[in-house]
């Protein structure tokens, strides 16, 4: 019955899938433009926005900080979110229901709230500047999102596995770490792929919190922006395009499927 | 509660598994969200944050007749982004469920991703590329001779929404492919035989079993929407105002207790929309029967 459909369906797909890549495809494009302010059709095309970019050492710096804030908020959203979503899946408790809304809570707060109430926060404790601030402030805006992949996928694997493992002897963190945890490896990997994505684009509370010596890729890029239009933001942007590709190849071919149940399974419980 | 979990909670330390996610959670968001309630009743004078309690700046929040433009103009950019987002994905979210070859469906799959790859910020780049007076539309439309002088799209609203529905739609395509999949076949088969049209079998059977998603998605859209920063100050270019701008410009300005009303007076509007849309769609699903 859905062959009747077929054309519309193609057309729906590629008008969509159109509008979801021009910009990038614009940005590779423009990155060549000989022109200052990216005049179109393009004057001529040259390598000068990369020689440019090369000169900037403000983003290489910033693309460390980001490297090292990801890779380590993301470790630890991961982790605390794994062991919380154990606990709101596998047991029932009072109160159980109060916290899953807590860990899911920073989803709908706006970013701006959470941003400039943590410049305070850590303003008046003296955290601000650390190196553990900016990586605090990602760890709870990427809970939510591991609680909710790492939770929809424990739902998916019954608990039995787990229980023959402490009827053999087994201790509970051994029965977790043989039985359950495999199984649930596609989805750690595609959470801290999914985490650390969100924590390398963070502006909108990042701005709020960065000090200006840790500023962060996305912030130092937002700023260039605002001052400069010119196509060295496309150059660094054709760089990471290039250097992310590699790791879509990771997502898609490894963990693409349980990254999309895991979106799914939270669909629900966003309130 | 199956056997298993039964046998499982005993002598388990439950509470324990939740506190390294809970304790930096109350730490740092609860905590934040309190700093700036406290920084919110401070007197604010001759660029002075002061001592005390006070609602002085809820008074100036609710006195000025900018803010309550900005409001609505937030309002209005949450409420239209999100319907757009919704309308744009759902189709999508359809098609690409019905799509048979695995191989064009990974490939689908990969485009719809491929924009969580790449900063907002350089999306905005891309949008001003695409959409600026000698953008590549306007260009392309002088050349072909649709029009003489370009059209103003950048900087304006319609700007703010083609640049935040892109940014909107990862999130909104990927919880509605799951639910669309979830229709059971039997009921789409059951809705042909009885002899009900193609138009009948989507607006009696498939719509009315994915609607609690599709209020799900466009609630969680309009928080986003209303939260972004970064997208509406780079293609809004100041003429474009909305909530968080504010929040910002006051950071900027020292008038913290500002800045920390106003973004109390976004995170309410988030909850009394979403509380909002919950009611209606409850009340609404219980005429409907």
């Amino acid at each position: 019955m859905s062959d009747r459909n077929r054309p519309l369906t193609i057309a729906v797909l590629v008008i969509g899938l159109a509008y979801l890549v021009a910009p990038l495809v614009f940005v590779v494009v423009n990155s060549f433009n000989d022109s200052g302010y990216g005049a179109w059709p393009p004057p001529g095309f040259s390598l000068r926005w990369y020689e440019r970019l090369a000169d900037q050492e403000g983003f290489l710096s910033a693309a460390l900080v980001s490297l090292v804030v990801a890779a380590v908020a993301a470790l630890g959203a991961v982790l605390a979110g794994t062991a919380a979503a154990v606990s709101i899946t596998r047991f029932r408790y009072p109160g159980r229901r109060l916290i899953e809304s807590l860990l899911l809570a920073p989803l709908i707060v706006p970013k701006v709230a959470i941003g400039l109430g943590a410049f305070i926060l850590f303003l008046q404790t003296g955290f601000y500047g650390r190196d553990g601030a900016l990586v605090a402030l990602h760890l709870v805006l990427l809970l939510p999102f591991a609680v909710n992949i790492i939770g929809g996928a424990l739902v998916r694997i019954p608990p039995v596995y787990e229980q023959a493992a402490r009827d053999l002897g087994a201790g509970p963190v051994r029965a977790f770490v043989s039985a359950t945890l495999p199984q649930l490896r596609r989805s750690l990997l595609a959470a801290y792929l999914l985490c650390f994505m969100i924590s390398f684009d963070e502006v909108d509370a990042t701005v709020f919190v960065v000090a200006p010596d840790q500023m962060t890729l996305p912030v130092s890029m937002y700023q260039y922006l605002q001052k400069y239009q010119d196509p060295t933001l496309a150059a660094l942007s054709t760089v990471l395009i290039g250097a992310t590709l590699a790791i879509v190849a990771v997502v898609l071919t490894t963990a693409g499927a349980s990254a999309t149940a895991g979106l799914q399974g939270g669909k629900g419980r966003i309130k | 509660m199956t056997d298993a979990t039964a046998r499982l909670r005993a002598g388990t330390p439950r509470y324990l598994l939740v506190l390294p996610a809970l304790v930096p959670l109350a730490i740092i968001f609860i905590g934040s969200l309190l700093r700036l309630a406290d920084l919110g009743l401070r007197p604010f004078r001759d660029g002075q944050i002061g001592t005390g309690v006070t609602t002085d700046n809820l008074r100036r929040f609710v006195e000025d007749p900018y803010t309550w433009r900005v409001l609505g103009d937030t309002v209005l950019l949450g409420v239209v982004c999100a319907i757009v987002t919704v309308i744009v994905a759902y189709p999508m979210a359809l098609a690409l469920h019905r799509l048979r070859s695995g191989a064009l469906r990974a490939l689908a799959l990969f485009l719809i991703f491929s924009p969580l790859l790449t900063s907002v910020v350089v999306r905005a780049y891309g949008w001003n590329v695409l959409l600026g007076d000698g953008g590549v539309i306007n260009q392309t439309l002088r050349a072909i001779g649709l029009i003489d002088s370009p059209l103003r799209i950048m900087y304006e609203f319609p700007a703010v929404v083609i640049a935040m529905v892109h940014v909107l739609l990862p999130f909104a395509i990927f919880p509605l492919l799951g639910v669309v999949a979830q229709v059971p076949r039997s009921a789409l088969e059951a809705a042909n035989d009885l002899g009900a049209s193609r138009r009948q079998v989507f607006w009696r059977v498939t719509f009315p079993l994915t609607r609690h998603s599709v209020v799900l998605t466009w609630q969680l859209c309009f928080a986003l929407t209303i939260s972004a920063f970064a997208t509406p100050a780079l293609l809004g270019g100041g003429r474009v105002q909305v909530l968080s701008g504010l929040v910002y410009t006051n950071v900027g300005a020292v008038d913290w207790p500002m800045a920390a009303v106003q973004s109390y007076a976004l995170l309410v509007l988030t909850l009394l929309v979403i509380g909002g849309v919950n009611v209606a769609f409850r009340l609404a699903g219980r005429s409907g029967r």
